[in-house]
């Protein structure tokens, strides 16, 4: 089924918990591909609402919220979000056999099987769909289940559940480019918290560390030069460079080969913070 | 001697300073053009990029550290070891030429080190 649907339009290959995916795609339409281990899979999403999930995995094929659990049994996954035109959509809802869905959202949705107030704990493998479960093949008005739950609240310290960033399509598509530029190992979106984004092949936790360590640093000396706003910093080491830059409220984070020309992502970021002072 | 190989790096289009510090943040020699820093300030944000960079960058596999290159809106400023203990740093305008300036800094290592 995978290789009938339209390709699309790629916005980028991404690693992120599969919860970033429903928050994120407000105004997307099209496919969210997804490869585990040695399954794929996808979602097709209409304007965040997810109309069809499918993973397969060797022989075995898991449909609805089979799917959707194995994704989410996952704390991180890898996709390629792809945009659809209205046309391609059509075609891909047809490959599923959803009927009677106007990929625009004109026409009545058809009915579909609510969501199961509680599930058995998620294989680690994937597990045959069972017939009973072709019903949940459409799942438009079935919102996605939260993967998280908020952490334990330490004595000392109230709890906080992190609000979801939001990241335009075109944020996406831009942090995608520069991942594509020359010697760009990985690119990541982070804040205090965590990380929002990661596109590129890394683990990402040291990545993140490394980067928090300094944002750390230019912080400590932000308020004591007076030469402007904070645009990067980059750390440069035989293993690559590691370089972060804001952008809006939250952090880019770029990890790069050594022989990538500096002078042209200084350049890159630079544009960003000019973007971002004329839309502020 | 060590001030006249510094004096190199001011002739580069918007450099405005070229400092030898030791890894504690001490400086040792400093040409200045154009700007006016407090040196208590200036040691304490030397030594506050030396000491945090070095730490993260043993993070960072088994790496020594390169460079470290902090730049704002209207100034930049790189720091880069010149010999064991010693960095060379160099504050300059945004309009500077980053390749150039780390150009003269791998160019001028050998005369920096023997001039220490």
């Amino acid at each position: 089924m995978i290789e009938q649907l339209p390709d699309g339009n790629s916005i980028g290959w991404m690693q992120a918990p599969p919860q970033w995916i429903f928050t994120h795609t407000v105004r997307f339409v099209g496919i969210v591909r997804i490869v585990i281990q040695d399954g794929e899979g996808f979602i097709l999403i209409r304007r965040g609402k997810p109309v069809y999930y499918f993973f397969k995995h060797g022989r075995i094929e898991l449909k609805g919220h089979s799917a959707l659990d194995y994704f989410n049994s996952h704390p991180i996954i890898e996709f390629n979000l792809c945009k659809y035109s209205p046309e391609e959509f059509a075609l891909a809802m047809k490959i599923c056999n959803i009927e009677g869905e106007d990929p625009q959202g004109q026409t009545e949705s058809p009915k579909v099987a609510p969501p199961e107030p509680v599930r058995e704990p998620v294989p680690s493998t994937p597990t045959p769909v069972a017939e009973s479960e072709v019903s949940e093949l459409l799942l438009e008005e079935i919102p996605p289940r939260p993967l998280f739950h908020p952490a334990e609240p330490r004595v000392e310290e109230p709890a906080t559940i992190p609000q979801p960033i939001m990241l335009e399509e075109s944020d996406i598509k831009l942090i995608g480019q520069i991942k594509k530029l020359n010697g760009v190992v990985a690119i990541s979106v982070f804040n205090d918290e965590r990380n929002i984004l990661l596109m590129g092949d890394v683990d990402i936790e040291p990545l993140l560390n490394i980067a928090r360590s300094m944002l750390a640093t230019s912080r400590k000396i932000s308020p004591q030069v007076e030469w402007g706003s904070f645009v990067h910093m980059t750390l440069q080491s035989p293993e690559g460079n590691i370089i972060i830059a804001p952008y809006y409220d939250v952090y880019l984070c770029l990890f790069t080969t050594r022989t990538i020309n500096i002078g042209h992502i200084r350049r890159i970021l630079r544009d960003l913070q000019l973007t971002k002072r004329t839309q502020d | 001697m060590l001030k006249q190989t510094l004096t190199k790096f001011l002739v580069i289009n918007g450099v405005q300073a070229a400092i030898i510090v030791e890894e504690n943040g001490e400086i040792i020699e400093s040409i200045k053009s154009g700007i006016v820093i407090d040196k208590k300030k200036l040691y304490s944000i030397i030594s506050t990029i030396m000491v945090d960079s070095k730490a993260t960058a043993s993070r960072f596999g088994s790496s020594p550290l390169s460079m470290v290159f902090v730049e704002y809106s209207d100034n930049f400023i790189i720091l880069g070891p010149m010999a064991e203990e010693f960095y060379l740093v160099i504050i300059a305008k945004n309009t500077a030429n980053i390749g150039q300036i780390t150009y003269e800094m791998k160019k001028n290592q050998e005369e920096i080190v023997s001039d220490l």
